[in-house]
């Protein structure tokens, strides 16, 4: 029960968490399996199950763009973030920095 | 790999959504492949069918995959499901009561007892779960069609009633809007069927019945009263704030209601039997019917009474 739990609060933290790293991320181009292995580098692991359907749905809000495009004799679906998806990012970064801060302050 | 790979991208494609499901589909396959050629890489060698099969456990069963992919992620979401616990527990209830009420009826007058009491369980239980499916369904229908009850958004914590128990301290002068459009809803059926335009199912322990000529008196007074019942919650919805008039004037309608119920209950017959479909015993039938409708009246004059009895208090502490 308290792994159960544990499981629980940590998905509910990391979900917001997520969208703002992967718009971070695409502020230079991805494709979703690069995409996952930059952030695994970077620290954040995230499953394609999860990674997949996120990327569907900021390119439906208008945040990313993406385009099929071939590489390695392979079509690959690249994504990147949009000019509105800047301006979002910006604003979720310094929401971000302040919860930080506040939390910071609070523990 | 590609049977294995393939298996699995044609399950979850069976359950994305059609306009979507080929460039889905294009786009695992190529995470999947890149994932699996890695590992190849570092192990200098194809991957068993176990290890690839571990792999795709990895990305998740079809049915959760396809599931982050729809629009829609639950039934009922939590801007509503709230009130639909609320209106479920109420509808649960009130059928629970009026189920007991009915087999215990059954209990008392049947010559077969028993069988009579599970007969009556059983269409209890059945009618129970009716009321809840369509009870869901509506709610489910309210959330997809991105539905709001713009009195959650826009409440006033004077208005907020105190559920349906209700806890000590509740504001006198506030009237829960969720309660009058529940009565809304409750007098609105209760019109369309005395007119007619509503009909229920009839058939009831293998005969149909119908309220007999002996109501016939009743017709206008409940007609009127249900058409000024609807025009006081349509105020009330609009303004909900008790006002002595607003008190004054539900007390005289109670008052109204229950002279009613005690005709009703004093008139001989009420209803009759339109058809006998499979009953061996319809006079029995019929008299399991009356008597429930007698005890529906006394328990409906207890719940006028009480009302009351509340406007009462409220006029007297005011």
């Amino acid at each position: 029960m308290p792994s159960d739990l544990i499981d629980k609060l940590r998905l509910e933290l990391r979900r917001g968490t997520l969208t703002v790293a992967v718009l971070a991320q695409l502020r230079s181009e991805h494709y979703g399996y690069t995409l996952r292995k930059a952030l695994a580098k970077l620290g954040l692991d995230i499953d394609e199950g999860t990674l997949y359907p996120l990327l569907r749905r900021l390119e439906s809000q208008g945040l990313l763009t993406s385009e099929w495009r071939e590489e390695d004799k392979r079509e690959k679906r690249f994504y990147r973030l949009s000019a509105e998806g800047r301006t979002i990012l910006k604003q979720l970064l310094d929401e971000w920095r302040a919860l930080n801060g506040a939390l910071d302050n609070i523990v | 790999m590609n049977t294995l790979v393939d298996h699995y991208l044609l399950h979850l494609k069976s359950l994305l959504p059609a306009k979507q499901r080929e460039d889905i589909a294009a786009e695992l396959r190529d995470s999947i492949r890149s994932a699996v050629e890695e590992r190849e890489r570092e192990q200098g060698r194809a991957l068993t069918d176990a290890e690839l099969n571990e792999m795709l456990r990895g990305f998740g069963h079809p049915i959760v995959v396809a599931g982050r992919y729809l629009p829609m992620q639950h039934l009922i979401g939590p801007d509503v499901f709230a009130l639909y616990w609320y209106v479920l527990q109420a509808v649960l209830i009130v059928m629970t009561v009026v189920g007991g009420l009915l087999m215990g009826i059954a209990l008392l007058t049947a010559p077969n007892a028993m069988q009579a009491a599970v007969q009556v369980a059983i269409e209890s239980w059945w009618m129970a779960l009716h009321a809840a499916a369509l009870v869901t369904l509506a709610f489910a229908a309210l959330d997809y069609g991105k539905a709001r009850f713009s009195f959650l958004d826009k409440f006033d914590a004077r208005n907020v009633s105190a559920g349906i128990l209700g806890v000590r301290g509740a504001p006198l002068s506030a009237i829960s809007r969720a309660d009058t459009v529940f009565e809304i809803a409750t007098t609105g059926i209760l019109l369309l069927w005395w007119v007619e335009w509503l009909a229920f199912p009839s058939e009831w322990l293998g005969v149909v019945l119908r309220l007999s000529d002996a109501v016939e008196p009743l017709f206008y007074p409940v007609l009127a009263l249900c058409i000024v019942e609807l025009v006081r919650l349509g105020v009330d919805l609009a303004h909900p704030y008790r006002t002595v008039p607003r008190v004054a004037l539900r007390l005289v309608l109670n008052l109204a209601w229950l002279a009613l119920f005690v005709l009703a209950y004093r008139t001989e017959g009420l209803v009759e039997i339109a058809q006998n479909i499979r009953a061996e015993n319809p006079e029995h039938i019929l008299g399991i019917a009356q008597a429930s409708m007698r005890v529906t009246l006394v328990v409906l004059a207890l719940v006028t009474v009480t009302l009351a009895a509340t406007d009462v208090v409220r006029l007297v502490r005011r």
